[in-house]
């Protein structure tokens, strides 16, 4: 008797578990409505631009630049609590707070390529980037603690229709990072300077025949993507929270994107960001947010497995054999 | 016999060696616990050391969080102990094979691909699998763990001599690879690998071989480590751990036996230290490992071996080869 007892609560209980796990997709009393996925893969989009914007600064360094900096996701960390840390809790107005942090950044920039990526070797530059990035991370739980903060920003939200609708800040931080990416290639085709970093990346020997001072323009071109670091951490900070672990995270969606697109494509990054985006957004949804970073991380092993030089590319001289 | 310890070892290292050994064995005499507990972790990252110096050292392929083949051994035995119901053999041998799995997955990119793309999947395969074993509470115990059967509790003296025996071994093994062809091939692959390949030598498959080697002889400290901490904790796959093997070898001297025995210094002396700080400035121990990984990397990358070495004479190679062409 008291079996069966158990077993009609234990339907019961299995029946409200089903009944929540399908509240999600309840608008307006429907099941599995159309908008509510539309509402997520916007969600996933403007999200995505955002990695794609972050990413693209480590396919620059790393795949363009040649400089191996394992110190990417500390840096981004770091900013994120210094922004954090200056607008909410030193209360300094926000315009003299974005400055000041994209000077520490190109100041960090700076002195790791002075003083870590001066050496050649590949090893070396891992394994120092590597102790950086631990040393970084423990000086912020120092310095600030381990507790997550979170800017709390009031979420405004656009209604394209009655259902349909987007994040304010969401939509304002993916069209940031779409024209500062659209920038920044322009900057890299156009001006005498960008045109002299792809020549340098192209062929240091014969760009240094052309009268370039390659190492000048080497500094230049590494502090220029922890400008686009900075930028892109003082984004980040109004959508998700900060921790000390966060920028491991980040740095590992870093490689997924920067894989999936071909290490050192600018535009294709932005493109693949997106798409990785709405993917994660999709498994959170669908399966639970624990699955997204095994699946994701799972994924980005396969790719590595099956198509390394690039989803879309076909070249294959972009990743040495040896 | 003879003509073997003499191929491998001088009669002065084996002097030193022995009074090594005369010392080691009377630690557990002193009837200190704390000081047994530093020595075996310290004795644990000996073995650990010397499996990222024949990846890293020898090969030339850079694992930055070598911590995963160690966090992988350590859930393999309690796993296997806890939900499976193995017996011990049994459950570090199911360490082993998950071990295998993963080094065959990122030995398989580094055949393929140049070494930045190995250290990725290196950090996408340990993100994964740091995630798995903090998330999913039911298969993995969670942040709390799994904790061992009572009765498998060992003596920290028998810890001791395991570990001892373990440290002994990795560091023949280690030398042993490094006299023999195997090895002469590895350091090809880290000088080399265009050479090497032109010469003949079937390099993707070395490198494979030297990822399956290294990660098994973490998996043993990994396992060892399970018995001596009597739970598994996903904290066993934590940068913290992955920077302090990378550090004793390159403070010790990279690519040589001895580098992982001289690095523990290191190791010894924060442990001995942190006893006596507040457990807030526990962050700092790690920051000055990083500075000191940093400083010997730059300035010294040959490591502390580079003072009890000779240095060579300028005209001995040279004499020697003359000598040889004219006979």
């Amino acid at each position: 008797m008291l079996n069966e007892e158990m077993q009609v609560i234990f339907i019961f209980i299995e029946r409200k578990r089903h009944d929540e796990f399908f509240d999600i997709f309840i608008v307006q009393g429907d099941y599995m409505n159309l908008s509510a996925y539309i509402n997520i893969i916007f969600n996933g989009i403007c999200i995505g631009g955002l990695y794609g914007l972050t990413s693209s600064a480590w396919s620059f360094q790393c795949g363009a630049l040649k400089f191996a900096n394992f110190a990417y996701g500390a840096s981004l960390m770091a900013t994120m609590y210094l922004t954090y840390f200056g607008i909410r809790e030193w209360n300094i107005p926000a315009f003299i707070v974005m400055p000041l942090i994209l000077i520490f950044n190109f100041g960090l920039g700076m002195l790791m390529r002075k003083v870590l990526l001066k050496n050649e070797n590949r090893g070396t530059q891992i394994i120092t980037t590597m102790a950086l990035n631990l040393i970084i991370i423990n000086l912020v739980t120092f310095v600030f603690t381990g507790f997550p903060r979170d800017m709390a920003l009031l979420e405004k939200r656009l209604y394209i229709t009655e259902t349909i609708s987007i994040g304010a800040t969401q939509f304002t931080a993916f069209c940031l990072s779409a024209v500062i990416l659209i920038g920044f290639n322009t900057f890299l085709k156009k001006t005498w300077t960008g045109r002299a970093i792809r020549s340098v990346v192209q062929n240091r020997d014969a760009a240094t025949l052309m009268g370039i001072q390659s190492e000048k323009i080497l500094d230049q071109a590494f502090a220029l993507s922890y400008l686009l670091i900075g930028i892109s951490g003082m984004l980040l900070i109004t959508m998700f929270q900060a921790e000390p672990n966060y920028g491991n995270y980040i740095q590992t969606i870093a490689f997924v994107v920067c894989v999936s697109a071909g290490l050192g494509s600018l535009s294709g990054a932005f493109g693949t960001g997106i798409l990785v985006g709405v993917i994660s957004a999709l498994i959170q949804t669908l399966l639970g947010s624990q699955w997204n970073d095994i699946v994701l991380f799972g994924l980005f092993i396969v790719i590595l497995l099956v198509r390394p030089n690039g989803i879309f590319v076909s070249k294959k001289n972009v990743a040495k054999t040896f | 016999m003879k003509g073997i310890i003499q191929k491998y070892f001088s009669t002065k290292r084996l002097i030193l060696l022995i009074i090594a050994m005369a010392i080691l064995i009377f630690i557990p005499a002193l009837e200190n616990r704390r000081l047994l507990n530093i020595a075996i972790i310290a004795l644990m990252y000996v073995t650990l050391g010397e499996s990222w110096n024949l990846l890293s050292g020898m090969s030339g392929l850079f694992s930055i969080n070598h911590a995963l083949f160690f966090g992988l051994g350590t859930y393999g035995v309690t796993f296997g102990l806890n939900k499976l119901g193995f017996s011990v053999l049994g459950s570090i041998l199911l360490g082993l094979a998950m071990n295998l799995v993963a080094a065959t997955i990122v030995g398989y990119i580094g055949t393929k691909l140049s070494g930045l793309y190995f250290t990725m999947a290196f950090i996408g395969l340990w993100q994964t699998v740091y995630t798995f074993s903090y998330q999913f509470f039911s298969i993995t115990g969670g942040s709390l763990g799994l904790s061992m059967p009572r009765e498998l509790l060992l003596s920290k003296r028998t810890l001791y001599f395991i570990a001892l025996i373990m440290a002994i071994a990795s560091m023949i093994f280690y030398q042993f690879i490094r006299r023999s062809r195997l090895g002469t091939n590895f350091v090809a692959l880290k000088e080399n690998p265009d050479l090497a390949n032109a010469l003949g030598s079937n390099i993707r498959g070395y490198r494979f071989l030297s990822t399956i080697i290294s990660a098994c002889m973490a998996s043993f400290a990994g396992s060892f480590y399970a018995f001596y901490m009597m739970t598994n904790n996903p904290e066993v796959f934590s940068g913290i751990i992955s920077l302090k093997i990378i550090m004793v070898v390159i403070v010790g001297g990279m690519g040589h036996v001895f580098g992982p025995l001289l690095g523990i210094s290191f190791v010894i002396m924060d442990e001995l230290i942190r006893g006596m700080m507040p457990s807030q400035f526990a962050p700092f121990s790690v920051i000055i490992y990083g500075f000191a990984l940093i400083i010997m990397a730059m300035v010294k990358p040959e490591g502390l071996i580079s003072i009890f070495k000779k240095k060579p004479k300028d005209n001995g190679v040279a004499a020697k080869q003359s000598k040889k062409a004219t006979a």
